[in-house]
């Protein structure tokens, strides 16, 4: 995994939900030692809120394990939904026939310039953003 | 003499205790140290546990229920 892009600066990454889940899950190795790099500052990545809305909003994980997961979100800034994003998610949607929150997740890699870690392969055939699996 | 023993005897003692009261502080510090050096992303690794559905599942299905909603709303 290369940190830097062409123009010399540090890759951003935007890190989406399933990556998240498979840390808390069962500390799957890759996705936790990326968020580990991240930890040390080796990279600089980010969650959109729809992340954090999809964590928080479950039934299923208990107050107190969220009150852990939002500490886990202070390592990774929250991008929130401008309008800027939302216009780019709407030509997304429409030219790869995405969901809502696929398609503004997609915007926000797209709009911040940054690689999206997913292991959802629906994200694959975008071609105006470029993705990490961790594989 | 055995007055200077005793004496002697109960300085020591003193400085004993003190020493442990010292080496308790430091035990504490170093403990205290360490909880603030835990890595968040140790404190968060598998707290859900296995039994909770994978990371692209729990996605899937979760977007896919945002959508449901939306066309109920005739979004």
């Amino acid at each position: 995994m290369g940190e830097k892009n062409e123009k010399n600066g540090f890759m951003r990454y935007l890190i989406d939900t399933n990556i998240i889940v498979d840390h808390l899950r069962i500390g799957e190795e890759k996705a936790t030692n990326f968020l580990k790099k991240v930890e040390r500052g080796e990279v600089k990545a980010s969650i959109s809120v729809i992340t954090e809305y999809e964590l928080l909003v479950s039934q299923k994980i208990p107050p107190s394990q969220k009150l852990l997961i939002q500490k886990l979100f202070s390592l990774l800034p929250s991008i929130s939904i401008t309008s800027s994003i939302v216009q780019e998610a709407v030509k997304i949607a429409q030219k790869y026939q995405l969901g809502m929150a696929d398609s503004l997740i997609a915007a926000t890699a797209f709009k911040t310039k940054s690689i999206l870690v997913t292991r959802d392969k629906i994200f694959l055939r975008i071609k105006e953003i470029k993705i990490e699996t961790l594989k | 003499m055995a007055n200077q023993l005793s004496t002697k005897s109960v300085e020591i003692r003193q400085r004993i205790e003190k020493l442990e009261e010292e080496l308790q502080k430091i035990k504490w510090d170093i403990s205290f140290g360490k909880i603030l050096k835990e890595s968040i992303v140790d404190l968060t690794k598998g707290i859900l546990g296995s039994k909770f559905e994978k990371g692209v599942k729990y996605q899937r299905r979760i977007r896919k229920e945002w959508e449901k909603r939306m066309k109920k709303m005739g979004l």
